[in-house]
C-alpha cells in the first residue's frame, strides 16, 4: 500500500467507523454497511480494512466489544462508543473540518 | 485511561493469544455468516449467496493476518515466532546444536571468566581515595638491572622539597614479630607505615586510633592492628583496645585496629611504625624503603618525577646517573603477574575466534542442506532484510544458549581459580556486573559473527538453479569462504601452540636446567627470632644438635633460600680502584659450615667454610663461578680481599665495609629463582656477623637420609627443647619450596596450555567436519571415479590431499603469524628464544599429524564407497 493515501484514508476510516457508532451498537458488518449508507455509497469498506480498524480503535479505548446476537439469533461482535471515543469523534471532526476547509479553499485559489 | 488500555491489550495479547484467536476466529466467520444471510436476503440461492461472501470477505485467513499485524505488541510475536522456528531448526539437528553451544559455550565462558579475573586484577581501581593519583616512587641507575627504594634521609629531603605531592609515607612489608603468651609463640606478619599512609589512602581505624606523629619517634608500646588480626588471632573482641599483646618480648597496647584493605598488603597483621630514629634508618645508603605518593590535582607523572630527580641527584655522594621514577600504585601492585594476565587474555580471544570460526564452518555447511528452504521462502516473498532478522536470531539463541552455559562455566571456574590463586589483590576476583556485561557483549558479537557466514552464502543464491534441481552440490565446502574459515581458525590454533610451546620450554628448562644444588632429602624450616642476641646462642647449639639427630646426613644456617630468594651485599675492592657512584650488588647470604654440603653444592677451588670460620678468626668469603668471571676474568680469585657490605633494614653497625679473603670458589648455584639466571654471589660464615643482624632468623637445612619429611616432628621437638617460644613458620621439604616458587610458571603454563589444547581440539573438529562432510558431498563423485577404474588408494590419497591443503596452509600462516607475535611474551620465556627452533618445528608436525587423524576417518569411508551404491544415490 502506498503511505500517503493510507494515512489520510486511515483516519478518515476510523472518523467514520466512529460517525457510525454513533447511532449506536453494531457488528461489523453493520458498521461496514451504515459507511456505506451515509456516504451515499461513496465508500465501502472491505473487511480487510474493517477489522483491522476495529481492532485497533479498540486497543486505543475508542471502542469497546461485546458478544451479543444479531437480528437474525446469530453470533455476532457488537462494537459500541466509548466516551475516549466520542471526544475522539469531535476532535477528529473538527480537524476533518479545517482539513476539508484548507483544502476547499487550496483548490478554489486561481 | 486509554495507556492503561493498551498495557492490558498487549498483555492480553500476549499471555492470552489463544483466546484472542478464537474470537478473531468466531468474528470473521460470524461476518461470513451474516453476509451469506444479507445476500439470501437479497434473493440469491443459497451457494451463490455463499459465494459472494466469500468474495467480499477476501479469504477468511487474510483478514486475520490483517488483524494481526494491527496487534499492539506484533513486533514480539513475529520475534517470538522467530524464536520458535529458530528452536525447531536447532532441535531437529541434536548433534550439530550440541556441538555448537557446547563450543561457543567453551569459548564465552573461558573468556568471561578471564575477564573476570583480569578486572578483578588489572583493571578494577583501588579503593583508596582519589586512587588514580597514587604512585609507588622508586629510582634506578642507569646500568643496573635492578630498582632501589629510598632511605630515610633520602624521604626527608623528598618530604621537605617537594612540591608536587599531597602525600607521601614509606612503608616496609615482610617482617614480623614474636607474639608470646598466648599459648604457642606465632610469628605476627607487620607492615611498617609512617604517619601519612592511611590519611593518604582515605582510611580511617575501624576502632580506635592511628599513631599520633611524635608517638613514631618512640618503638613499640602502642600497637595497631589490622582487622584481620583482629578477626583470625583475637576473635573479633569488642574491647580489644587497650589490650597488651607481647611482641618480641616488649608489651605493647592495642591502640587501633585498621578496616580490612585487601589491596595492599593482605598478610598484615600488625600495622607497625616506621622509626626514623634508628641508627640504621639514618644511612643514605640503606635504600630500602617503599615510597608511595600522592601527587597533587593537576600535577603530572613527568613533572613529579623530574622534580623528585633533581632533589636525590643533591644529595651527598650520590651518582648523576641515578633517576626517580613513578608508577601507578596499582600497576606496582599486579607488576609481576601483568603480562601473565595479558598473554592470558590474548589466548583466551583467540580461543573465542577459533570457536566462532567453528561454528560458522558448522552453520556454513548446514546452510547448503537448507538452500532449498531458503529458496522456496525467498520466492515466497520474504525478504532480505526478514531473512536476515531470521538468522540473526537463529544464532543469538544459539549464542544464548552457549553464553548462558558459558556463563555457569565462568564462574565455577573462578571459584576454582580463586581457590589455587596467588595472584595479588585477589581477595576481590568474581564474576562482577562488569563480567556480565562483558559475557553478554561477547555473546551478541559472537551471535552476529557466527551469522554472516551462511548469510552471505545466501545472499548471492541462485534462485532458479535453486529450485530447478533438488540435488545439493558442494560449492561451499570447496568454496573460498569455508576455506578462508578454516585457514584462519587453524592458524589462529598454530599460533596458540607455539605460545604454549614456548612457555613449555621455559618450564622445562627452569625445572631441567641444572640449578647447583640438590633438593632432594632436604627439609627447611625458617625460624625467626627478632632477638638477635638470643639468636648467637640458639642457632649454633641448633644445627649442631640437628646433625647429630639419626637419620640426618648434613645440618647447615643459611639466610637464603636457594632457588627462590637472596639478601644482596654491595662489593668493594682492594686490587683496583672503586667507583663510589656506582658500586656493584650481588647476591649474598650467611651461612654455616655444612651449608654447601646441605644443599649439595659443589666446590670449584679452595675450600668450604668449616667450624673455625668464627667470630675469632680472620673473615673470609666464598664467592661463585660467575662472580669470579665477572671480576676475575680468566684469573684465580683465591687469597684476594674483598669489602662486603650486606644490603637492607637491618645493616646496622657501621658504614664502611669489611674486607675478607676469598677462600673458595662454590660451582653456580640458582639462588633468587630455578627460572632466573646465575648472578654473581657469594657466601660468609654467620658467625663472622659481628652486626648479630643475620641471627634474627635463619633457614634450617636438614639433609635426610631418609624421605625429608619423616624427620620433621623429632626436628620440631629438637628446637622447642632448645627454646620453648619459639615459632615454627613453615616446615617444608626443598621440592615443595621450589615447586612453590614456580607456581607463576605453571599457572600460565596451564591456563595458556589448556587454551592451546582446546584450540587444537576445536580445529580437528573443524577439519573433521568439513573433509566428512564434502566426503559426503562427493560419494557421487567418487563412485564414479572408482567405476572407472580408480583405487581405493587414490580416492584416499585425493580426500587427504584436500585436507592437507587447508591445513598445510593454515600451519603455515600461523607460524608467519607466531614469528611475529611470540617476541611480545619474551617477558614470559626463560632460557628459549621467543623463535625457538624445536617449538618452531614441533607444532607443525603436530597439526600435521591431528589433521591426519582428523581426515583419516572421512577418507577411509570415502575409500569404501561401492560404485553402485554411490552411482544410485540420488
Amino acid at each position: 500500500m502506498p503511505s500517503e493515501p493510507t494515512t489520510l484514508l486511515q483516519g478518515t476510516l476510523d472518523l467514520l467507523i466512529l460517525k457510525s457508532l454513533v447511532a449506536g451498537e453494531m457488528h461489523g458488518l453493520g458498521v461496514s454497511r451504515r459507511i456505506q449508507q451515509i456516504t451515499g455509497g461513496t465508500f465501502v469498506v472491505k473487511p480487510g480494512s474493517l477489522f483491522p480498524a476495529l481492532h485497533r480503535m479498540e486497543e486505543e479505548g475508542w471502542i469497546s466489544s461485546f458478544w451479543g446476537e444479531s437480528e437474525n439469533n446469530r453470533r455476532a461482535k457488537y462494537y459500541r462508543l466509548t466516551r475516549a471515543g466520542q471526544r475522539q469523534l469531535e476532535a477528529e471532526t473538527k480537524r476533518w473540518g479545517r482539513i476539508s476547509l484548507a483544502i476547499g479553499q487550496a483548490l478554489e485559489a486561481s | 485511561m486509554p495507556t492503561f488500555l493498551k498495557v492490558r491489550s498487549f498483555l492480553r495479547n500476549l499471555f492470552s493469544i489463544r483466546r484472542v484467536e478464537v474470537d478473531l476466529d468466531e468474528e470473521v466467520r460470524s461476518h461470513l455468516e451474516l453476509l451469506t444471510e444479507e445476500n439470501i436476503r437479497g434473493g440469491m440461492s443459497p451457494k451463490e449467496a455463499q459465494r459472494a461472501a466469500r468474495i467480499e470477505l477476501g479469504g477468511i485467513e487474510q483478514v486475520k493476518e490483517l488483524v494481526r499485524e494491527e496487534r499492539i505488541g506484533n513486533w514480539l510475536h513475529s520475534v517470538m515466532s522467530d524464536c520458535h522456528f529458530g528452536v525447531r531448526q536447532l532441535r531437529k539437528n541434536p548433534g550439530f546444536t550440541a556441538v555448537a553451544i557446547l563450543t561457543l559455550a567453551l569459548g564465552i565462558g573461558a573468556n568471561t571468566a578471564v575477564f573476570s579475573v583480569v578486572e578483578s586484577v588489572l583493571l578494577r581501581p583501588l579503593p583508596f581515595q582519589d586512587s588514580e593519583r597514587l604512585f609507588a616512587i622508586w629510582a634506578k641507575q642507569k646500568g643496573q638491572a635492578d630498582r632501589t627504594g629510598a632511605s630515610m634521609p633520602e624521604f626527608e629531603d623528598y618530604k621537605d622539597q617537594s612540591h608536587s605531592f599531597e602525600y607521601m609515607a614509606n612503608m616496609l612489608s615482610g617482617w614480623t614479630y614474636t607474639w608470646t603468651g598466648q599459648g604457642e609463640a606465632r610469628t605476627v606478619n607487620c607492615t611498617g607505615i609512617s604517619y601519612d599512609f592511611f590519611p593518604m589512602l582515605g582510611v580511617t581505624p575501624y576502632l580506635g586510633r592511628l599513631y599520633r606523629p611524635e608517638e613514631y619517634h618512640v618503638d613499640g608500646v602502642q600497637v595497631v592492628i589490622s582487622h584481620r588480626f583482629w578477626k583470625e588471632q583475637l576473635g573479633s573482641d569488642p574491647h580489644v583496645i587497650g589490650r597488651v599483646l607481647n611482641l618480641d618480648g616488649t608489651a605493647q597496647t592495642v591502640i587501633g585496629v585498621m578496616p580490612p584493605v585487601s589491596d595492599l598488603f593482605p598478610e598484615t597483621d600488625v600495622w607497625a611504625k616506621m622509626v626514623p630514629d634508628f641508627r640504621w634508618m639514618r644511612m643514605r645508603g640503606n635504600k630500602f624503603l617503599d615510597l608511595v605518593g600522592r601527587l597533587k590535582p593537576g600535577v603530572t607523572r613527568e613533572q613529579a618525577e623530574q622534580e623528585l630527580t633533581t632533589i636525590l641527584r643533591r644529595g651527598p655522594g650520590e651518582s648523576p646517573d641515578i633517576s626517580v621514577h613513578l608508577s601507578p600504585l596499582k600497576d606496582e601492585l599486579t607488576r609481576n603477574v601483568r603480562s601473565q594476565l595479558q598473554i592470558t587474555m590474548a589466548a583466551v580471544a583467540l580461543v573465542l575466534l577459533i570457536a566462532c570460526a567453528n561454528v560458522a564452518y558448522l552453520l556454513l555447511a548446514r546452510s547448503q542442506k537448507r538452500q532449498s528452504e531458503i529458496a522456496v521462502r525467498v520466492s515466497l516473498g520474504a525478504g532480505k532484510g526478514r531473512l536476515m532478522r531470521q538468522f540473526i536470531t537463529e544464532n543469538l539463541i544459539l549464542a544464548t544458549l552457549g553464553g548462558t552455559t558459558g556463563l555457569v562455566l565462568a564462574v565455577g571456574s573462578v571459584k576454582l581459580f580463586d581457590r589455587m590463586s596467588t595472584l595479588p589483590r585477589s581477595a576481590s576476583i568474581d564474576v562482577d556486573v562488569s563480567a556480565l556485561f562483558f559475557a553478554l557483549f561477547i555473546t551478541v558479537l559472537t551471535g552476529l559473527l557466527v551469522a554472516l557466514a551462511p548469510f552471505t552464502a545466501f545472499s548471492k543464491l541462485d534462485l532458479i538453479a535453486r529450485m530447478k534441481t533438488r540435488r545439493q552440490e558442494a560449492v561451499s565446502v570447496g568454496g573460498s569462504r569455508s576455506r578462508l574459515l578454516l585457514v584462519s581458525e587453524i592458524s589462529l590454533a598454530v599460533v596458540l601452540a607455539v605460545a604454549a610451546g614456548l612457555l613449555l620450554r621455559s618450564f622445562q628448562q627452569a625445572e631441567h636446567v641444572d640449578p647447583g644444588f640438590r633438593s632432594d632429602h632436604v627439609l627447611a624450616t625458617y625460624l625467626r627470632n627478632n632477638d638477635s642476641r638470643a639468636g648467637r646462642f640458639f642457632f649454633p647449639e641448633l644445627v649442631e644438635r640437628t646433625s647429630q639427630l639419626p637419620g640426618v646426613s648434613a645440618a647447615a644456617l643459611g639466610k637464603c633460600m636457594p632457588g627462590v630468594y637472596s639478601p644482596s651485599a654491595t662489593l668493594v675492592f682492594s686490587d683496583r680502584p672503586n667507583d663510589p657512584l656506582n658500586v656493584p650488588i650481588v647476591e649474598a647470604c650467611w651461612i654455616s659450615s655444612d651449608f654447601f654440603n646441605a644443599i649439595g653444592a659443589r666446590l670449584v677451588n679452595g675450600r668450604f667454610f668449616t667450624l673455625h670460620d668464627d667470630a675469632n678468626a680472620p673473615a673470609v668469603v666464598i664467592v661463585n663461578q660467575a662472580l669470579a668471571e665477572s671480576y676475575w676474568p680468566g684469573q684465580n680469585p683465591i687469597g684476594m680481599q674483598i669489602g662486603v657490605d650486606y644490603v637492607g633494614a637491618g645493616r646496622n653497625v657501621t658504614d664502611a665495609p669489611r674486607f675478607r679473603e676469598v677462600v673458595g670458589i662454590v660451582a653456580n648455584v640458582k639462588q633468587k629463582g630455578l627460572d632466573l639466571p646465575v648472578e654473581p654471589g657469594l657466601y660468609t660464615p654467620y658467625l663472622q656477623d659481628e652486626t648479630n643482624h643475620a641471627f634474627a632468623g635463619f633457614n634450617l637445612f636438614i639433609k635426610t637420609v631418609g624421605p625429608a619429611t619423616s624427620l620433621a616432628g623429632t626436628v620440631r621437638e629438637l628446637v622447642h627443647s632448645l627454646r620453648t617460644e619459639q615459632p615454627i613458620d613453615v616446615m617444608q621439604t626443598m621440592n615443595d619450596a621450589l615447586f612453590r616458587a614456580l607456581a607463576p610458571r605453571r599457572l600460565s603454563l596451564l591456563l595458556v596450555g589448556s587454551f592451546a589444547g582446546l584450540a587444537l581440539l576445536l580445529s580437528a573438529i573443524g577439519i573433521f567436519g568439513m573433509v566428512a562432510y564434502a566426503v559426503s558431498q562427493r560419494t557421487h563423485e567418487f563412485g564414479l571415479r572408482m567405476a572407472l577404474g580408480a583405487q581405493r588408494q587414490d580416492v584416499l590419497q585425493l580426500v587427504l590431499g584436500d585436507g592437507f591443503k587447508i591445513v598445510a596452509t593454515g600451519v603455515f600462516v600461523g607460524i608467519g603469524a607466531s614469528l611475529a607475535l611470540t617476541r611480545f611474551m619474551r617477558s614470559l620465556l626463560y632460557a628459549v628464544g621467543p623463535n625457538d627452533p624445536l617449538t618452531f618445528a614441533v607444532i607443525p608436525l603436530l597439526f600435521a599429524l591431528v589433521a591426519l587423524a582428523a581426515c583419516y576417518m572421512p577418507a577411509r569411508r570415502a575409500a569404501h564407497v561401492d560404485p553402485m551404491v554411490a552411482l544410485r544415490y540420488e
